[in-house]
């Protein structure tokens, strides 16, 4: 009984101390509610918080072959609050971050940031920016690591400002079609040009959320990290169909172009006649002395001008169209390069001595004024309208629907404007009183290259978030037959006579086919028709195969005029270029060293193969004494087998990476021609020929 | 129908107070929890509250369970179990330790496998540990002033138990050992032994702050505890939600201050009672607590074994304790331990062991019920073979 007695008085004492400890607790809380009670309540009124919004990271642009075209890359800015830290913590180390920041940023002394921060601190201001460089993720993870910055941003005050950067890796290439943001004038909008603001709403993704409160040292810190936060949805990624390898090329090619003719801008458009996705485009404009992408002319209100003769395609279509005219038929062009249609209507051929009398298709190849719109106008000067009615079966009447916004609006003349006279059917028939950007002009001849079909070009072919695409565009058809067959099967006729005989006959190669039109307008300034010129280039190729159509336009030539001699030459490098990139060449197959798939590395450079096949440890086993080899399998072996590079014969490139291939056949002094991507498959010329220096190897690749 | 309900009632043996006031503090769970998840079910549930609610009642149903199969155990049957699970539970919270699922920067959680729900071992721990102590000590009442013979082995279990869950739970680690220190007292242990223990408490404390993973989180806490300029974050939020509740408080479900407090449904889910129900209801779930107390203590005196008085005791206090605490953290008297408020809070490893605890007291009042009844039969109760078996077990009866 003693003992349980003693444990008993025990077990009330606990049980007291316990009993009195709640008594502590509900006086606290009266103390809190009634002593403090208002000095808290007011608190609580005050409770500064806010929704901050997380950013969601912007998706990325990319071309038609993968390659980052616009991307968001974070970056950040240093900046301190010198009120958090301790004293002790300010005092030792200040010297030391002071001479950390003065050699990271290479700005000012030490000293300076060292007086900087002292003063901040002093005077409480809670946010002192150390540089206005960006620094990159890598770098700030660096200054993470500091003695003072590394306490953190509650204990030292550190602030990296998170910056997002659009970041374009092609830098100028294809910039103004990217196109950019900017904050609209008026709050919560946002105004901008090209992909990037047409796509914005998919491009950008949503916001997040995150509850945060400010502390009594003023700074928004989320309250809590599970809770009250949404998180950021990250913008989806736009494939476009651009080709940037093409885009690079053209783009050197235009600017070439434009110094040498002292040009005022420039645009090229390539689109691929049977899917209508748009490979390149690239918009030059003079900026001082140089060129750059200041303007999508190609699509927007400034490209869209009168075209001049690239438009008599328009206007032969609707002749052959509406009337039984052969063209082999005859038109007076006249002997004097002149012909009245009223008095004040003086129609003009670009030579003074005139053609004389032609076939209808000479008047088509030689671009003749008067010939095209005699024609016109003697077919349609009772029906003006069914000729403009022509023109919106061609749907040149209105935009195209292109993906980008901004697109220019075209114009057509009619007779129930005032601004009609009897000037204007012959002149609309050669393409003054309508205006239309590029690209209208190239979706129409895109149409004759795809057997009458008109579409709506496409410049973003998926939409995808990660890697998965969640929405596909392809071209919209506006019409599917612009024209009849005979009249497609004439005119294509037309369009390769253009390039055969008439005023693009420079560009003529019995190898690559060109079909095309030239364009050469004079420029109406301040009312009146200058001296100037707008010259341009559309049309397709190969002539027979349509595979891409292209316009070239070249504004204000000084050094040259014509359409045939300033934009044509470009738009036949483009078309070489692209042939050899993008459209494959019979060659002569040679038999392949080997056809199975292993090994991947088929022939190369010994030296290369073995670091390689150690790296991957493969067995390898060599029968071999020469630098050069090719690969045998023998069971899970792979053998060296020589591949003798004799001198004077050529050699045995298949199999090869186009680098060894490359090394070997130009050393050799042949020049080399490829086409493909990857691994050499065929070469055309046999291994063992005798070799002749300076000749062209073309090599396959796959 | 009557029958039935009775048959079901007669079901519920032991304290009747200690049923009823149980249940009246889950229930009242229930409409915290639903109001101070709010913001949580927002954004893992995409607004669906009624998950947390629920799972929130299932766990109430298990601890419930767990509490009422554990008042049908007959008590002594614990003592055994309890070494066991306290055998087990060391190398638990080593795993949990080393291995442990992270929430909040404590790797206090172990993933149990097949029904994938994360418990934490220290609850466990804690249980044992009390458990056992009550037998050690109960069985060496006769020589408990003898250090090697009484004292000792008790003691290291309490520095290891305390030691290892501090590595994780340092505050957890602290409440334990004044539970085992005061169980140790109620035991007659001399006072300078109880000096020792709290040497021993401290060194152990400086182990677990020295290799554990909360030694900062500590350290900081103190800090500003002790500070008198410096308030932290979730003091001035919960003072704020304090003061905001005045006498009758918000209403069901008003608070605003739970957007403010971390984890409103469990460390600060008292500062959410007082701001939505006021003084009053604060003043009422400290009155349930102390009147879980007082049954408690009168268990403790009933019970006619040492064993059970001190079981009793200890686990009604480790209960208590650990809810007034989390009390004084909300009103500023503690430094913020993180902590949840027994029966109340939302947390399953919680709440099924307070249920098993619970569970264990009231078959100590159920058995010792049924003894008095057999005395008052004047049954020779000295003679049946289990007070036998009794009487050998426990030197100190009666």
């Amino acid at each position: 009984m003693r003992i349980k007695k003693s444990i008993l008085v025990r077990a009330r004492w606990v049980f007291l101390s316990l009993i009195l400890f709640s008594g502590l607790i509900i006086s606290s809380l009266l103390k809190i509610q009634w002593v403090e009670g208002d000095q808290w309540r007011e608190k609580s009124q005050k409770n500064a918080f806010k929704y901050v919004s997380v950013k969601a990271t912007r998706g990325n642009i990319i071309s038609s072959d993968d390659k980052l075209l616009a991307t968001s890359l974070p970056l950040y800015k240093l900046a301190l609050d010198p009120t958090v830290s301790t004293n002790q913590l300010f005092e030792n180390q200040i010297d030391t971050l002071c001479s950390l920041i003065s050699s990271f940023f290479k700005e000012k002394p030490a000293s300076y940031y060292k007086n900087k921060l002292r003063k901040a601190r002093l005077n409480g201001d809670k946010y002192e920016l150390i540089s206005k460089k960006f620094i990159s993720y890598e770098e700030k993870e660096k200054l993470e690591k500091w003695p003072f910055l590394k306490e953190g941003r509650f204990s030292s005050g550190v602030i990296f400002e998170k910056v997002e950067r659009r970041f374009k890796p092609f830098n100028q290439l294809a910039r103004r079609t990217l196109g950019f943001i900017k904050p609209h004038s008026k709050e919560g909008k946002i105004n901008g040009r090209g992909l990037e603001y047409s796509f914005n709403n998919l491009l950008a993704g949503n916001d997040g959320k995150a509850l945060c409160y400010k502390t009594s040292t003023g700074i928004w810190r989320p309250v809590n990290d599970e809770f009250s936060n949404i998180e950021p949805e990250n913008g989806h990624d736009i494939q476009t169909t651009l080709d940037i390898d093409l885009q690079n090329y053209s783009n050197d090619l235009l600017r070439k172009t434009l110094l040498k003719f002292e040009a005022n801008y420039g645009c090229v458009v390539l689109m691929e006649v049977e899917t209508g996705e748009i490979k390149i485009m690239t918009n030059l404009g003079k900026s001082g002395e140089n060129y750059i992408e200041n303007y999508n002319y190609a699509v927007g209100n400034q490209g869209v001008v009168e075209p001049g003769s690239t438009f008599k395609l328009a206007s032969m279509i609707a002749l052959l169209e509406e009337t039984n005219t052969s063209i082999a038929d005859t038109v007076d062009a006249t002997t004097k390069g002149e012909f009245e249609f009223y008095e004040t209507c003086v129609m003009k051929d670009a030579s003074s001595w005139g053609h004389g009398k032609i076939t209808v298709k000479e008047a088509f190849e030689k671009s003749s004024n008067i010939g095209v719109s005699r024609l016109v106008f003697d077919n349609f000067q009772e029906t003006p309208k069914k000729f403009i009615g022509y023109l919106e079966k061609f749907g040149l009447n209105q935009p195209l629907g292109f993906q980008m916004k901004g697109e220019g609006t075209p114009f057509i003349d009619n007779p129930d404007q005032t601004t009609w006279s009897g000037c204007s059917l012959p002149w609309m028939s050669i393409g003054y009183e309508v205006k239309f950007s590029p690209l209208q002009i190239l979706a129409f001849y895109n149409a004759i290259a795809n057997d009458g079909k008109l579409l709506s070009p496409i410049i973003v072919k998926d939409i995808l978030s990660g890697n998965k695409v969640v929405k596909s565009y392809s071209a919209r058809t506006i019409n599917p037959k612009v024209c009849s067959n005979k009249t497609l099967e004439t005119i294509r006729e037309l369009l390769e006579g253009v390039v055969i005989r008439g005023t693009a006959k420079n560009i003529y190669d019995p190898n690559l086919k060109v079909a095309g039109k030239t364009g050469t307008a004079h420029k109406f300034e301040k009312g009146s028709y200058t001296d100037k010129y707008y010259a341009s280039f559309a049309g397709y190729f190969p002539a027979d195969k349509p595979k891409y159509s292209c316009i070239v336009v070249i504004d204000d030539p000084k050094t040259a005029k014509y359409g045939g001699d300033v934009a044509a030459p470009l738009f036949y490098q483009i078309a070489q270029y692209v042939k050899k990139r993008k459209i494959k060449k019979d060659l002569e197959e040679v038999k392949l060293v080997h056809q199975e798939n292993f090994p991947l590395i088929q022939s190369g450079n010994i030296e290369d193969l073995a670091l390689l096949s150690d790296y991957f440890k493969l067995k390898t086993q060599s029968l071999n004494s020469e630098k050069w080899v090719n690969t045998n399998v023998k069971g899970d072996t792979v053998q060296w087998v020589n591949n003798t590079i004799a001198k004077g014969a050529i050699p045995n490139v298949q199999g090869m990476t186009l680098r060894d291939a490359l090394f070997i056949l130009e050393n050799m002094g042949l020049k080399v021609n490829i086409f493909g991507n990857g691994r050499v498959k065929t070469q055309s010329i046999k291994p063992g020929t005798t070799l002749k220096k300076g000749s062209t190897i073309y090599l396959s690749l796959s | 129908m009557k029958i039935v309900d009775s048959y079901i009632l007669n079901q519920f043996k032991g304290d009747r107070t200690l049923w009823v006031v149980s249940i009246i503090l889950m229930l009242f769970s229930l409409l915290l929890v639903y109001s101070a998840t709010g913001s949580l079910a927002y954004k893992n549930m995409g607004g669906n509250t009624e998950a947390y609610l629920l799972r929130h009642f299932s766990y109430l149903v298990i601890a419930l369970l767990a509490m009422f199969v554990c008042h049908k155990v007959d008590y002594i049957y614990f003592s055994k179990i309890s070494r066991y699970a306290l055998l087990l539970s060391v190398p638990l919270l080593i795993i949990a330790w080393q291995f442990g699922s992270t929430y909040n920067d404590a790797s206090r959680w172990l993933t149990i496998p097949i029904i994938d729900r994360t418990f934490q071992p220290s609850d466990l721990a804690k249980l044992a540990i009390i458990t056992n102590l009550a037998s050690m000590l109960s069985k060496r009442q006769l020589s408990i002033t003898e250090f090697k013979k009484a004292i000792r082995t008790p003691m290291i279990w309490c520095g290891i138990v305390c030691g290892l869950i501090g590595l994780t739970d340092w505050s957890s680690a602290a409440l334990l050992f004044v539970i085992c220190w005061m169980l140790l007292f109620i035991s007659r242990v001399p006072i300078k032994y109880l000096g020792l223990m709290v040497v021993i408490g401290i060194t152990a404390g400086i182990f677990a702050y020295t290799f554990g993973q909360r030694g900062a989180t500590v350290s900081s806490r103190l800090k500003t505890y002790l500070s008198n300029t410096e308030t932290s974050y979730q003091e001035e939020q919960s003072h704020m939600a304090v003061a905001s509740g005045g006498i009758t408080g918000k209403g069901i479900g008003k608070s605003t201050q739970k957007n403010f407090l971390p984890h409103p449904y469990s460390d600060f889910i008292f500062a959410i009672i007082v701001e939505e129900y006021g003084f009053l209801g604060a003043l009422l779930i400290i009155i349930l607590y102390l009147i879980l107390l007082y049954r408690g203590m009168l268990i403790t005196m009933q019970s006619k074994r040492t064993f059970g008085s001190l079981l009793a005791a200890g686990l009604i206090f480790s209960i208590v304790a650990q809810g007034f605490i989390n009390m004084a953290v909300v009103v500023g008297i503690l430094p913020i331990t993180g902590l949840p408020l027994p029966l109340v809070s939302m947390g399953g490893t919680s709440l099924f062991f307070t249920g098993i605890a619970l569970g264990i007291v009231l078959s100590v009042s159920r058995t010792d019920n049924f003894l008095e009844e057999a005395l008052n039969k004047k049954m020779q109760w000295k003679n049946t073979p289990r007070t036998a078996k009794e009487f050998a077990y426990d030197g100190a009866t009666v």
